[in-house]
């Protein structure tokens, strides 16, 4: 059993407690905030995808190159590149990085608006269709020796090839969110990491177990992935008083655009749910910003000491969970903060779980 | 404004006469692209051209591996319309910049080879390509340049609130390529610089004068670049005698190449002018060889020149003498013909700042 623990770089500093996740580059903190990863011992940092913001593929390069062993999972939309294309994108990326170090996370887009900046106008469904046409081709250009056509629904290809495959014989992984029934029919086919967000245990539970069956009736195995966003302090009031002052920030700033009005996604609808259940699930699974800031991402935190976060993310690992992404409000800072404090927890009590 | 001189990344060994070689290594070979792109940037290359083709590995990658392993050698980064929503591709190229400023340029090739635009999943014909690469064009530019959400209603192309905060400020140039009247037409409208393959002296008059008359109406003014594949030696039958072995390696080759490289130029205006100069002649002008573009077929920059390092510099200030501004020069070795390569740049640049007839 392999742990792996993401996490996530921006091009800004910027959280829901501040700055602004939209606009220019600033490539020296990237640089940093990807050294920091590194050096707090994570092993691979998400690359989200916005309509408006920077391409993932030059923001991943330059993670790569300014660290020398941290991976990426670079966050892309099937639907605005060709799938060949894409294919040898991430092929060709692995080999100038060394080989190995490069993911590839499928998101089929939760909201309409931003879909059709960039000129989407196919429905939930359809999208989800499309993705499943898309990674079924991206395996077939990596594993193909030979010229191939491919005729389908939303691609079609004559003597499709890429001289340019995947540098290490363990590939190039495919990631995939979604909650809908039609996310699951495809994640349960085509990923080989099913990503969650953050929710309590008991669903996470259910939820890995119905995917795990699905997934075994078309014979596959599928990893899970949890997203969440720890906040923690030296005791618990203190973690808790810190979960006060980021809802005070946020709160301050809701009203500006969190970019996600048009909301389709599923997975969104749940936490809302659920936050309007309890702001507090578990022992300290906190719905406070998800309640605030409404549909989006990855928005559910764990609220406590180093130890008592650490022991909230064993509980996802016995669970079933195999790789937790964490983000902080505090992006950068956290990081270096989780690299003294509790990826050193997590290692230890993963080597004990094993 | 001084001679802009454009050279070639490449991602392994891979030309005319090197084809074995690429049957050995990988496809993907790190460090001949860094070797590649310094050779450039020592003799005192502006940018290297990153090309496109629907086999090949990546050109964004490669171009971002040539900006992070030089300090000030440029990337045209080829790109062809159609396989990346065009909002995405302006803020690609906008990526590139913003992480290497000033040192990106684009250039759109509207696809001569169905077969290979087939591999990628168009299927469109070619005056459909060339509509699409013109509303590509403006929907790029409106991401770049809009300062609010912008709508587009196009035969292609259609988007409601693009935009974004990623914006070149005109630090990303569009060169273009393309012969026919219908590369004209959209050429005319949105290059900055309008790329040619390297005709004869008098071809080359008439193109600049037919995209001058198609830019005016557009209130633009393009630059011209050629493209050449210089043989120079110390002395001119040094280098014929170079040229004849190039002649013969290609030749031996030219079964290899048609698979390797899997072009067909035929249906391309560009190489149909290009075969056209090679059975009218197999040398042009004083010095521009055509064997190997009649050949190869003539699917890309395949014309040469061939002299004195002198004599090779001062064919290439004929082009500059015609309103050519940037010169694109690839070789037939091109780790070590970059290198060599630094002699022409150097002879050329001298000869354009003294004010001599340039």
């Amino acid at each position: 059993m392999t742990f792996e623990l993401l996490g996530m770089v921006g091009t800004r500093d910027a959280s829901e407690t501040h700055g602004d996740y939209f606009g220019t580059i600033d490539a020296d903190y990237l640089t940093r905030f990807a050294q920091a990863h590194e050096a707090a011992g994570f092993d691979r940092v998400l690359i989200g995808y916005g309509a408006t913001g920077p391409d993932g593929f030059a923001v991943a390069a330059h993670v790569l190159n300014a660290t020398t062993r941290l991976k990426v999972l670079i966050a892309h939309r099937p639907g605005f590149v060709a799938p060949t294309l894409v294919a040898r994108k991430l092929a060709t990326l692995d080999h100038l990085t060394g080989g190995g170090r490069v993911a590839i996370h499928h998101i089929t887009g939760g909201d309409e608006a931003d879909q059709k900046r960039d000129g989407d106008f196919a429905d939930h469904d359809r999208r989800y269709a499309r993705t499943a046409e898309f990674m079924s081709l991206l395996r077939r250009v990596w594993e193909s020796d030979r010229p191939f056509d491919h005729s389908g629904e939303f691609y079609q290809v004559e003597n499709a090839f890429s001289t340019v495959k995947p540098a290490t014989p363990e590939g190039i992984p495919l990631y995939f969110g979604g909650a809908s029934p039609a996310a699951i029919e495809v994640g349960i086919r085509h990923a080989d990491v099913y990503m969650l967000w953050g929710e309590p245990r008991q669903l996470i539970a259910e939820r890995i177990a119905a995917l795990r069956e699905a997934a075994a009736a078309h014979g596959r195995t599928l990893r899970f992935s949890l997203s969440v966003r720890p906040i923690i302090a030296d005791t618990e009031d203190a973690a808790w008083e810190r979960a006060e002052r980021i809802r005070a920030l946020t709160a301050a700033r809701t009203g500006e655009d969190h970019a996600f009005r048009m909301s389709t996604s599923v997975g969104s609808a749940r936490l809302q749910e659920q936050a309007a259940e309890s702001e507090r699930h578990d022992e300290r699974l906190w719905y406070g910003i998800t309640a605030l800031t409404g549909p989006g991402g990855n928005s559910t935190a764990l609220v406590g000491t180093a130890e008592q976060v650490a022991e909230a993310l064993d509980g996802y690992r016995r669970v079933g969970i195999d790789t937790i992404l964490i983000r902080g409000f505090d992006p950068l800072e956290d990081v270096v903060d989780w690299g003294r404090r509790l990826v050193p927890l997590l290692r230890a009590n993963d080597a004990a779980l094993v | 404004m001084s001679i802009e001189f454009i050279g070639i990344a490449a991602t392994q060994a891979h030309t005319e006469t090197e084809v074995e070689k690429a049957a050995d290594g990988p496809v993907v070979n790190a460090e001949y692209l860094r070797a590649l792109a310094k050779a450039h940037e020592d003799a005192g290359f502006d940018r290297v051209l990153v090309a496109h083709s629907s086999a090949s590995p990546d050109g964004f990658i490669v171009a971002d591996q040539v900006l992070t392993g030089t300090d000030r050698l440029g990337v045209l980064l080829a790109h062809r319309p159609g396989f990346v929503a065009p909002t995405l591709a302006a803020r690609k190229f906008a990526t590139l910049d913003a992480f290497h400023p000033g040192r990106v340029a684009l250039h759109v090739i509207t696809g001569g080879d169905d077969a290979d635009q087939a591999r990628d999943g168009d299927i469109s014909d070619k005056p459909t390509r060339y509509r699409r690469t013109d509303e590509f064009l403006d929907v790029l530019r409106l991401e770049w340049e809009s300062a609010r959400p912008f709508d587009y209603d196009g035969e292609f192309y259609q988007v409601r609130g693009g935009f974004t905060h990623l914006r070149p400020d005109g630090r990303v140039p569009v060169y273009f390529g393309g012969a026919s009247a219908d590369a004209v037409r959209v050429g005319g409208k949105h290059a900055d610089v309008y790329a040619f393959w390297g005709e004869p002296l008098a071809g080359i008059a008439e193109r600049i004068a037919e995209v001058r008359a198609a830019a005016a109406p557009y209130g633009r003014d393009p630059r011209f670049s050629v493209s050449l594949r210089p043989i120079p030696a110390a002395t001119e039958a040094e280098a014929w005698e170079r040229a004849r072995d190039i002649l013969r390696l290609t030749k031996e080759r030219v079964g290899e190449l048609k698979k390797v490289f899997n072009i067909d130029g035929s249906a391309q205006e560009g190489s149909r002018r290009l075969l056209d100069f090679a059975d009218q002649a197999e040398v042009h002008d004083k010095r521009l060889w055509t064997a190997i573009a009649k050949e190869t077929g003539a699917a890309g920059n395949s014309t040469a020149l061939v002299g004195s390092y002198e004599q090779v510099a001062e064919s290439l200030l004929d082009y500059v003498n015609l309103g050519v501004g940037t010169l694109l020069i690839r070789g037939f070795t091109p780790l070590a013909d970059a290198t060599d390569y630094g002699n022409l740049v150097r002879l050329v640049r001298e000869q354009t700042l003294t004010g001599a007839p340039a």
